[in-house]
C-alpha cells in the first residue's frame, strides 16, 4: 500500500483541528435533535408536564457543547498549540451530562 | 476494561512497569482520542433518539409491552455508550501518557449484542405485521 507511486503523505496536521471542530459541531447537532424529538410529545400534549425537564436538560447540554466546541476550536487555532491539549474537564462534563440526559429521558418516558 | 491501577499491576507481573507519566503525547493522538469520545457520545445520542422515537412517535406495536422493552433497551444502551465514552477516554489518555498499550474493551460486544437483540425484535414485529395484515 505504501509503495512508490502511492498517494502522497498527508500534510503534517491532517486537518486535525478542523476534524475535531466538526466533531464537536456534529455532537451539538445530535443533542439538539434529541431536544427536538423530546419536544414533539410536549407540543402534542400542549401543557407543561414532566417531559419538560429532559427538554430543558437537552437544551442546556446543547448550549454547553456549542460553547466547549468553540473554546476548543479557538485553542486549536493557536500556534504553537497549548502545552496541555487534552480536554480534561470538558470530556467528563459533556459525557456524564449526556448519560444523565439518557437516564432522565428514559425515566420520564417509560415510568 | 482494565482500570489504571490493575493495568499497572498486570504489566508489573509481566516483568516491566509502565513508566510514569511521560508528558503530553503527540497532539494528533490527543485529538483522535477526543474525537473518539465524541463519536461514543453521538452513538449514545442516536440510541437515545431511537428510544424516544420508539416510545412516543411510532404507532403501538401489536404485542403489549414491546414498546416499553424496546425503548428501555435503547435508553440503557445509550447510557452505556455515554459512560463508556468517558471511561474509555480516561483509560486511553492514561495509556498514551505512559507510552503503554491501549487497554482492551468489551463495550463494542455489549453494544453489538444489544443491537442484535433489537434487530431480532424488529424482525418478529415485521413478520407479525406481515402475517396479521
Amino acid at each position: 500500500m505504501t509503495g512508490q507511486g502511492a498517494v502522497p503523505a498527508p500534510g503534517p496536521g491532517g486537518l486535525q483541528a478542523e476534524r475535531t471542530r466538526l466533531a464537536w459541531c456534529r455532537t451539538s447537532l445530535s443533542v439538539l435533535a434529541n431536544a427536538a424529538l423530546l419536544a414533539v410529545r410536549e407540543i402534542v400534549a400542549a401543557g407543561p408536564d414532566a417531559a419538560a425537564a429532559p427538554i430543558a436538560v437537552a437544551l442546556v447540554i446543547a448550549v454547553a457543547t456549542i460553547v466547549v466546541g468553540r473554546v476548543r476550536a479557538k485553542a486549536l487555532r493557536r500556534s504553537p498549540l497549548p502545552a496541555h491539549l487534552a480536554p480534561t474537564r470538558a470530556v467528563p462534563l459533556i459525557g456524564w451530562s449526556v448519560a444523565a440526559l439518557a437516564v432522565l429521558s428514559g425515566g420520564v418516558l417509560l415510568l | 476494561m482494565l482500570s489504571p491501577s490493575r493495568a499497572r499491576s498486570a504489566s508489573r507481573q509481566r516483568g516491566h512497569v509502565l513508566p510514569e507519566d511521560t508528558g503530553e503525547p503527540d497532539y494528533r493522538f490527543t485529538l483522535a482520542n477526543e474525537r473518539t469520545f465524541l463519536a461514543w457520545i453521538r452513538s449514545s445520542l442516536s440510541l437515545l433518539a431511537a428510544g424516544i422515537a420508539v416510545v412516543q412517535l411510532i404507532p403501538a406495536f401489536p404485542l403489549p409491552g414491546v414498546r416499553t422493552v424496546t425503548g428501555g433497551l435503547l435508553v440503557v444502551l445509550a447510557v452505556l455508550c455515554a459512560g463508556n465514552g468517558v471511561l474509555r477516554w480516561h483509560r486511553v489518555e492514561y495509556a498514551m501518557r505512559r507510552d503503554g498499550a491501549l487497554p482492551p474493551q468489551r463495550a463494542p460486544w455489549v453494544l453489538a449484542v444489544g443491537l442484535a437483540v433489537l434487530a431480532l425484535v424488529a424482525l418478529v414485529l415485521v413478520v407479525l405485521k406481515g402475517v396479521g395484515g
